[in-house]
């Protein structure tokens, strides 16, 4: 018996995805008793604004600790990815810190599919899918690229996805202009709308590109039903999603971003955030990546362009040829003859030039384009990697015209050297990456931390107010799911200093911050109506000590130690019963 | 007459899913919550869709699948407009009921383009 087995590419497709959501995973990691893998202040309140609808079992308004206490706070979080985590978790059973990342770290992986997608529309051929695909795994160099995966900007991360997916709708629909890619297409605006909304500004010139069409093929057959269908097809669901947001973007998201709209010059030089300070990680600039991939990027744009002017000259002058090459069924021609795939070529050379233009560009014409400009640069590798793969694959081709003079093996030795690549960027990412997932390693709430942090939830009452004493790393207090505040060490050191001089507890405490600070930044509306919103502020920085219900004290190091059980020990002296004491934390109440 | 495997394709979509996904996080978690992980996403984000994704028709199995995801990560949003219009509690019971009639109507395009 011959068995005959055939090699699909898609297999290794699926095979990349895998990889790519267990190397994403394994950053942070999934701990189910504790919240461990939380471990910097975006991930606490994005973890919290799921637990908060897990508790409350509704998304329009923050729960008591996260309002401090005061009604109808308007949550100020896009809902979807919450709402997403949270009926994951209402399912399963498991809690909010794995349920979020895990569908994080899956949008980060269907980036894989996205990018495989985009590159088998735009080039016609699944080996330039499966190279661009299999490069974007550990996208090189990881710290950079992988940056929004674990330091939390975990509402661009499933938003970019569905700008890349919808890229490539917009590539398909530009080539073949079907109805169901616009009710596609709607949809995911619609839920970019509920994740954030302003990143629908990197595909400003594609959505643009489709109301052209929209528009010319209106006014070419005078149809108006025709338009009006479509028109409802691609703008129904986003009208549903406005709707449910407008009160939020009219009052309470415009007072975040309107900068960034506003028209202006940022400065081409200027970065958000220091280059010495951070990296450059939070705008990741083009230079990061490596040089033989700047290379040949620039040698697959310039071929793309090349194609993409003879291309428009050919639309004026039936006469002129098309010099150039293209890839059919899996093999390299050149060509002078027009072909469809040319105008696939000038399709994703204009998305990619789009794109770049729009994330180096805006600097020079918005105020303070900090999420088109600047975030939105994280997306370089997805736009980067199918032209590379374009690059490498006429390599490929060239190789195999040259060397292989048996067409049996052609597809497997194509999968080979597609495989080879893929490996080889793995294998040059996984050491850095290595590095990475150690220096993740330590652990914002520890299990110990933890421990007592249940303490409070099953001890405390719901409107009970907790004193951390001496700081915490990013706002891990929120966690205590009470309204909270910590300590700044300088009051610290002030007690200290007092204590020195006088011998006694201060009463007055000033606190660095209350809990779910950052989730209500920017926010502090309450709602009276749908249309209409109030203020409300931040509890006042200075209290007396024993404004607070209970106090935590966290013996984080050795000198924490002896100061904590001075200090516990001295409120106990003044009346505060010590309720919880593991040999890390200290609980006292009033 | 070509043979007409859909629903056996959505089948195997579903558990190439699945699989693509319990066995990264099997690594991470044990089995147990992987299993959860894996077989909830597939049936909450990935199923309802399926059928409207299939009646595509132009599509290749991948790209149906990736619309499918894609359907099912945004259609959580419809939950905020039940929340915030109808007052409509965020519970275990809403969800089933919306990711059931989700799957109808999902159903029903599929078989009315079959």
């Amino acid at each position: 018996m011959h068995l005959k087995f055939k090699v699909k590419e898609e297999y290794f497709l699926i095979l990349f995805f895998a990889m790519a959501l267990f190397f994403n995973l394994n950053l942070s990691k999934l701990p189910l008793s504790y919240p461990g893998n939380i471990k910097a202040a975006d991930p606490f309140y994005h973890t919290i604004s799921v637990e908060s609808i897990l508790e409350t079992k509704q998304w329009n308004y923050y729960n008591y600790y996260l309002s401090l206490g005061t009604e109808k706070v308007i949550n100020h979080q896009p809902p979807l990815i919450y709402t997403a985590s949270a009926m994951l978790s209402e399912f399963s059973g498991l809690p909010a810190w794995v349920t979020l990342y895990f569908l994080i770290c899956i949008s980060q992986a269907l980036f894989i599919v996205a990018v495989y997608l985009i590159a088998l529309e735009a080039f016609g051929s699944k080996k330039i899918g499966l190279i661009a695909a299999g490069l974007c795994i550990m996208p090189m160099p990881v710290r950079f690229w992988l940056y929004g995966v674990y330091i939390g900007f975990w509402l661009q991360v499933p938003s970019y996805f569905l700008i890349m997916a919808l890229v490539w709708l917009t590539i398909k629909y530009i080539k073949n202009q079907k109805d169901y890619l616009l009710l596609t297409m709607g949809f995911s605006i619609a839920a970019i709308f509920l994740l954030h909304i302003a990143d629908l500004m990197i595909v400003f010139f594609e959505m643009l590109y489709v109301g052209i069409i929209l528009l010319v093929d209106f006014f070419r057959k005078k149809d108006i039903a025709s338009f009006v269908k479509k028109a409802l097809l691609i703008g129904l669901f986003p009208l549903i999603a406005l709707i449910t947001v407008l009160p939020r973007i009219l009052y309470v998201w415009s007072g975040l971003g309107t900068s960034m709209f506003t028209p202006g010059f940022y400065g081409f030089f200027r970065d958000a955030f220091p280059k010495e300070q951070y990296g450059g990680m939070v705008w990741p600039h083009f230079s990061f990546f490596p040089m033989a991939v700047i290379i040949l990027f620039i040698i697959g744009m310039s071929i793309l362009l090349f194609i993409s002017l003879f291309y428009i000259l050919s639309i004026f002058n039936k006469k002129i040829g098309m010099p150039g090459v293209r890839i059919e069924k899996g093999r390299l021609v050149f060509s002078i003859k027009k072909n469809e795939n040319h105008f696939s070529y000038f399709i994703i050379f204009l998305v990619v030039a789009f794109y770049f233009a729009s994330v180096y560009l805006s600097p020079a014409f918005f105020s303070d384009p900090y999420y088109l400009g600047g975030r939105a640069r994280s997306l370089q590798p997805f736009f980067v990697f199918p032209v590379i793969a374009f690059v490498l694959w006429l390599g490929i081709t060239m190789i195999e015209m040259f060397a292989m003079s048996d067409k049996n093996n052609s597809t497997l030795f194509q999968i080979f050297l597609v495989l080879a690549i893929v490996a080889s960027s793995i294998i040059f990412s996984l050491g850095e990456y290595n590095q990475l997932a150690d220096g993740l390693k330590g652990e914002h709430i520890t299990e110990t931390k933890w421990n007592a942090y249940k303490w409070i939830h099953e001890n405390t009452k719901k409107d009970a107010k907790v004193l951390f004493f001496d700081g915490v790393f990013q706002g891990e207090n929120v966690y205590v799911k009470r309204i909270s505040a910590v300590m700044s060490l300088d009051n610290l050191n002030k007690f200290l200093m007092e204590y020195q001089e006088t011998n006694k507890t201060p009463e007055v405490v000033t606190t660095a911050g209350w809990g779910g600070n950052t989730i209500r930044e920017g926010g502090w509306k309450y709602e009276k109506s749908f249309f209409s919103y109030g203020d409300y502020y931040e509890l006042n920085s200075t209290q007396r000590i024993d404004y607070f219900d209970y106090i935590i004290f966290e013996n984080f190091a050795q000198e924490a130690v002896q100061i904590n059980a001075y200090f516990a020990s001295e409120l106990v002296k003044k009346g505060w019963k010590p309720v919880y004491n593991d040999g890390f934390s200290i609980i006292i109440q009033k | 007459m070509k043979e007409d495997n859909s629903i056996m394709n959505m089948g195997i979509s579903s558990l190439i899913v699945f699989l693509g996904i319990f066995f990264p996080v099997m690594f991470l978690t044990g089995f147990w919550a992987a299993f959860k992980l894996g077989f909830f996403y597939v049936m909450l984000f990935y199923v309802p869709f399926l059928p409207l994704a299939y009646s595509f028709k132009e599509l290749s199995d991948i790209e149906r699948g990736f619309i499918a995801n894609i359907l099912g990560i945004g259609y959580v949003g419809i939950y905020a407009a039940l929340d915030i219009f109808l007052k409509i509690k965020l519970e275990f019971f809403t969800y089933s009921i919306v990711t059931i009639l989700i799957f109808c109507i999902s159903l029903y395009f599929y078989r009315r383009e079959k």
